[in-house]
């Protein structure tokens, strides 16, 4: 005990040379392993360390030093312990990561991980475009009466228009069909009776149609309606292109082309620039450059009567588009089946598409 | 509609190109699908001239082989062999030399090449019709008139058509556009607009005499309300034969088979005017009088194609002064009226027919002809007489004869025009833009409006018969809007609208919740076809089942009644295709019709489970298998994503589910659960175990609504947990200790854990154990062990009770 150095008290300025040589050691100390760790513990901070022992000479100060004592010794002590637990640390985290036993090159765990569907995902882009618009969502029998489905739509019976719809029909006299569109949705939402109206409607509908790569006999659309009083085709243009540039961009060129409807009037077709070729023309765009994507126009007065809406206060715009084509577009899909035989392999190629 | 851009420039008094009038058909709402040059032959004869076989002499190595020279008014003749037997000396003929492509009547297009044949070279060939894309004749080389310049290119000596076709995408409300005159009426109304000058459609003039006295065809109209109007004319002393050049190649080129010169003028002036034609042999109009009538239902007719009818008593017929019939008014000719050969005496007939019935009769018989199609669109009831004078003209310009008699022209009651006020406000609040006056009047006058009188905010229009669906303000809009183009009204930078009210939103929010997350638990989204095939069902399922009256095919005739069979449709269509692990999920509708006759749709949301759930790898040995465990709590874990608790289990089978289960709360049902029966699966083919879940959206969506999340305060007490192990008998299911746990209703007992079951022959063969471990807390104070013992001992009692339970200490 005797020999050693730091337990004899011999007045604070050596006392502090003292310290600050020990720092400097612990400072240079190399602890680079389990039990070099453990002997600077024993030498410094052990139940018999130097800490301790150097603790010890309080008793040997003056009083009016006591507290400067204390607070050297108490600074010191910190210092020893800073540095154990810093080193403990390293050790410990350097056995976690380069433990010998635990490969982490080996792959990870396969969790499982499905998908939306692109149709869905195309139905929900275009349906949140509309709703920043402020349009609500409404929705619709797929089963409907010929009144909902034509008639009310300004296309009476033997009208020639219906012949653009093949229809499946499921009972004569009254007549019952499967939607041709989704417009069956405008007319019951009209009937409601409260305007304004502006809403967004997604639906599934049918044609009967021989099913192809590019034609199937069930697909999905989405029209919008709004009804005001002072709605102009300027506005119905206006909300389009708005939606064209939330969906293709700032850069994508619209035209619109007069068009026919017999639930519009005026009615148009909006065409946007190949997003394809860019506009030069190819097989996609049938060399035209255009791209048709939906069709639109100022909903006839003679529908709006029909609903009991007054056409000479009230006017609106309604516009429709499928919801198959513009995915085909985005994906690049080249066939329209893909979206129902459901192959695996096809469905999980959307897993990371939002 | 095809349209051919020269036919179409002969009626315009300025030409734009071809580019330039495809942009300006598509901007005024008569939208080329396609603009394709067109060729009367193959490759144009391009490089192909007339020649003059200067010699002519038997090839030295070969018998049937000629070697000629041709003087084709280059330098020097040509030096070709020819294998044709009819070459000679001094004959004119058309040559393709070296380097010229023939494009054959049949077969590939071959380039000339400079050819040593049996040791003679040849600098190109004599041609045969089929050579050049004439005709298939291939008897001998073609022999031109002697005086034919040599040089000439054989373009310019056959006179090859060279045009642009427009297939036009016609929509069934331009009535007024079907023809080559009304595509340059309105080419014109955009001209005058845009370029600000008044141009006119130019029509062909003629000029043509009737004779005097009646008319030696009468006509009497018995059916006024299908035939409004009805215009004739007899001409004699025509010679049938083939039509000038000019007339095939008008007709060949809208892609129209020349026939002879009566038929090919009616079909021209269709195509010219929009108004179908039908040309009489008049011999055949019995008693000199043409009847139109309808005639007693099941009359037999046999139409031009040779096919026996039964006519509708709504079909308009064109009888003779018999009353027989003789033509399908407006939809197709009788076998025995029409021309032929040997006419020299035609009736022609141009009238009006009502749309509605020529509709119904063409779909009646399947009959969708060129006249049909236009009749049902309506057409210019105003131009009846005056289309039937220029034909007349045509016929007898091309065809001879002379006209018998007065003009027929029975029209017993004068349509009256329509009137439409265009208010200025009301254009300006519909399009958006300010037009001005005199444009508005410009582009209606050009198209055929007039302009009866002008207020000050309006003007009063009659509209031109050539467009009877122009009846309201909207529709006289459109035509103005349509001229000055869609494209320049301007977009307003600012947005007004009126916002509306979501009331289906919150539908869609949980939609959203539920498909994210099954597809974050490894689940596909999958759409299936909503129309299916009734085999998949017995009978007795399908007493609600809407059936479709027009199939697309026998395997789409029904409407799902259940979305199981289309889902295993596509889980068998994935099996054969090696993807053997299946998890899908549909959002779908099943239909039905109910005993009081309406129509239901039901929302479901269906999951469909097969192959493995983890597939082993380096650190899991054991892959995991679907089961009807997972399937649980993949239902589980859904309801308490949904919020929806306190629901039962309850044993649930049908023909198609085995270890079937119902989710049932109180009287509500949310759900059934269970593994598709062998028989089901034999039906699709599938060899696997396939799990189905099918959940009432409805009733779901119904629940959550109702639901209101609110926060409880965190408990101050730490739970205490106590294990228990019970001997029962083996065939116990679990639900009778839990049942026996639940009727303690203690509200302390927080979650009861199942966490092992053994069998041993220790235990004996007919038992076994169950682990179960129990959750005790009181938010408010710590539980005594004498509490915890007290509920742990009545658990016992009542299981030792309820289930014959054996406690195990």
């Amino acid at each position: 005990m005797d020999s050693d150095p730091f337990c004899i008290f011999a007045g604070m300025e050596q006392l502090l040379a003292q310290i600050e040589q020990l720092k400097k050691e612990i400072a240079e100390s190399a602890v680079t392993d389990a039990p070099s760790l453990e002997a600077f513990r024993i030498r410094f901070l052990g139940t018999k360390g130097i800490v301790k022992n150097l603790m010890g000479e309080m008793k040997n100060v003056a009083n009016e030093k006591k507290r400067e004592f204390g607070q050297i010794m108490n600074e010191f002590k910190q210092f020893a312990e800073s540095h154990f637990e810093q080193w403990k640390e390293q050790l410990e985290a350097g056995s976690a990561a380069a433990g010998p036993s635990i490969d982490n090159t080996l792959p990870g765990d396969n969790l499982p991980l499905g998908s939306r569907h692109p149709i869905s995902l195309m139905r929900n882009h275009i349906i949140s475009i509309f709703q920043r618009l402020g349009f609500a969502v409404a929705e619709g029998p797929e089963i409907e009466d010929d009144f909902h489905n034509f008639t009310a739509l300004n296309l009476p019976e033997h009208h020639p228009a219906r012949d653009m719809q093949d229809t499946f029909y499921i009972q004569q006299n009254p007549d019952w069909l499967l939607r041709t569109h989704t417009s069956n949705i405008q007319i019951r939402e009209m009937e409601k009776g409260e305007l304004p109206l502006r809403i967004i409607c997604p639906g599934r509908v049918y044609r009967n149609e021989t099913i192809s790569a590019r034609s199937h006999c069930f697909f999905h659309q989405v029209e919008g309606l709004y009804i005001d009083e002072n709605v102009s085709f300027a506005d119905l243009k206006q909300t389009l292109y708005y939606f064209v540039q939330e969906m293709y961009g700032k850069d994508v060129k619209v035209r619109f082309r007069p068009s026919y409807f017999p639930f519009t009037e005026p009615s148009a077709e909006m065409d946007i620039s190949c997003q394809i070729c860019g506009g030069s023309g190819c097989a996609i765009c049938k060399k035209t450059g255009w791209l048709e994507i939906l069709g639109c126009g100022m909903v006839h007065p003679n529908v709006l009567q029909n609903c009991g809406i007054d056409p000479n206060k009230y006017t609106g715009f309604a516009f429709g588009m499928g919801i198959e084509r513009p995915a085909l577009l985005k994906y690049g899909i080249t066939d329209i089946r893909l979206f129902s035989e459901n192959d695996v392999r096809f469905l999980r190629q959307f897993t990371a598409a939002t | 509609m095809t349209i051919s851009y020269q036919w179409l420039c002969e009626y315009l008094p300025v030409q734009p190109d071809p580019e330039r009038l495809s942009k300006i058909l598509t901007s005024i709402g008569l939208e080329v699908e396609s603009l394709v040059p067109y060729e009367e032959v193959k490759g144009g004869m391009k490089g192909l001239v007339i020649g003059e076989v200067l010699t002519c002499e038997k090839h030295p190595n070969a018998d049937k082989l000629s070697l000629t020279t041709v003087n084709i008014g280059a330098e020097t003749p040509l030096n070709i062999v020819c294998g044709a037997p009819n070459v000679a000396a001094g004959q004119k003929v058309v040559v393709a030399p070296v380097g010229t492509t023939i494009y054959p009547f049949n077969g590939e297009p071959i380039t000339m090449k400079l050819a040593k044949i049996r040791g003679s070279e040849s600098m190109g060939m004599i041609c045969a019709q089929d050579e050049i894309g004439l005709s298939e004749d291939h008897s001998g080389i073609m022999i031109l008139p002697a005086d034919t310049p040599v040089g000439t290119p054989a373009a310019t000596y056959f006179k090859l058509h060279n045009d642009f076709i427009y297939e036009i995408g016609l929509t069934p409300n331009r009535m007024d556009a079907m023809s080559h005159w009304g595509v340059a009426r309105d080419v014109c109304a955009y001209l005058s607009h845009h370029d600000k000058k008044d141009l006119k459609v130019t029509l062909p003039s003629f000029n043509v005499k009737t004779s005097a006295g009646a008319a030696p065809i009468q006509v009497s109209i018995e059916n006024t309300n299908a035939c409004q109007r009805y215009s004739g004319i007899t001409i004699k002393n025509v010679k049938v034969g083939e039509s000038p050049l000019w007339l095939q190649q008008r007709l060949k080129a809208i892609g129209q088979r020349p026939i002879n010169n009566i038929v090919d003028i009616t079909n021209f002036i269709l195509h010219e005017t929009g108004q179908p034609l039908h040309a009489f042999e008049a011999t055949a109009i019995t008693g000199n009088k043409v009847v139109v009538k309808n005639l007693p239902a099941e009359t037999p007719f046999v139409t031009l194609d040779g096919k026996e009818r039964k006519l509708h008593q709504d079909d308009l017929m064109i009888c003779n002064g018999n009353g027989e019939p003789m033509c399908i008014g407006g939809v197709f000719g009788g076998q025995h009226s029409g021309v032929s050969a040997t006419t020299t005496t035609i009736f022609l007939e141009s009238a009006w027919f009502n749309p509605i019935d020529i509709r119904k009769t063409s779909f009646r018989h399947g009959l969708r002809t060129d006249a049909a199609t236009r009749f049902e669109k309506n057409t210019d009831i105003s131009q009846t007489l005056n289309v039937l004078k220029r034909a007349a003209a045509l016929i007898i310009e091309l065809a001879g004869g002379e006209c018998e008699g007065d003009w027929v022209d029975v029209y017993p009651q004068q349509s009256p025009k329509t009137q439409v006020t265009l208010k200025f406000h009301f254009l300006k609040k519909l399009s958006g833009k300010n037009y001005h006056a005199d444009a508005v009047k410009r582009i209606l006058q050009s198209l055929g409006f007039t302009i009866m009188r002008e207020g000050l905010d309006d003007i009063l229009l009659e509209v031109p018969y050539s467009k009877p669906d122009v009846s309201l303000p909207a529709d006289v809009v459109e035509e103005i809007m349509r001229i000055d183009g869609l494209d320049n009204i301007e977009i307003p930078t600012t947005i007004a609208i009126s916002p509306a009210i979501e009331k289906l939103g919150y539908k869609h929010t949980w939609k959203e919740k539920v498909s994210n997350y099954l597809a974050g638990q490894g689940f596909n989204e999958i759409f299936t076809n909503s129309i299916t095939n009734a085999a998949y069902f017995e009978e007795g399922d399908l007493t609600n089942a809407v059936r479709l009256l027009n199939n697309l095919s026998a395997d789409h005739n029904i409407m799902r009644p259940s979305m199981l069979e289309t889902g295993l449709e596509s889980v068998a269509y994935n099996l054969n295709r090696k993807n053997l692990n299946i998890r899908f999920f549909e959002f779908g509708k099943t239909y039905g019709k109910s005993a009081s006759g309406n129509y239901y749709e039901n929302d479901h949301c269906c999951l469909f489970i097969s192959g493995k759930i983890v597939e082993s790898s380096w650190n899991k040995k054991q892959a995991q298998e679907a089961d009807i465990y997972y399937v649980k709590g993949v239902v589980q874990s859904l309801f308490q994503l949904l919020g929806i608790r306190n629901c039962n289990w309850q044993a649930y089978n049908n023909s198609k589910l085995q270890l079937g289960l119902q989710l049932t709360q109180g009287k509500k049902v949310y759900g059934t659960i269970g593994g598709v029966s062998a028989a089901e699966l034999k039906r699709f083919d599938i060899k696997q175990a396939v799990y189905f879940i099918d959940l009432d959206w409805e009733a779901i969506l119904d629940a959550v609504q109702k639901i209101q999340l609110k926060f409880k305060e965190l408990p101050k007490q730490l739970p205490v947990y106590r294990d228990l192990a019970l001997v029962v008998n083996k065939s116990l299911p679990f639900s009778d200790v839990e049942n026996s746990v639940k009727k303690l209703r203690l509200d302390k007992l927080q979650e009861v854990k199942l966490f092992d079951i053994f069998e041993s022959e220790k235990l004996g063969a007919d038992k076994k154990s169950m682990a179960i471990n129990f959750t005790f807390l009181d938010p408010e104070k710590t539980l005594t062990d004498k509490e915890i013992d007290a509920m742990m001992s009545s658990l016992m009692g009542a299981l030792e009770k309820d289930v014959q339970a054996e406690i195990r200490k």
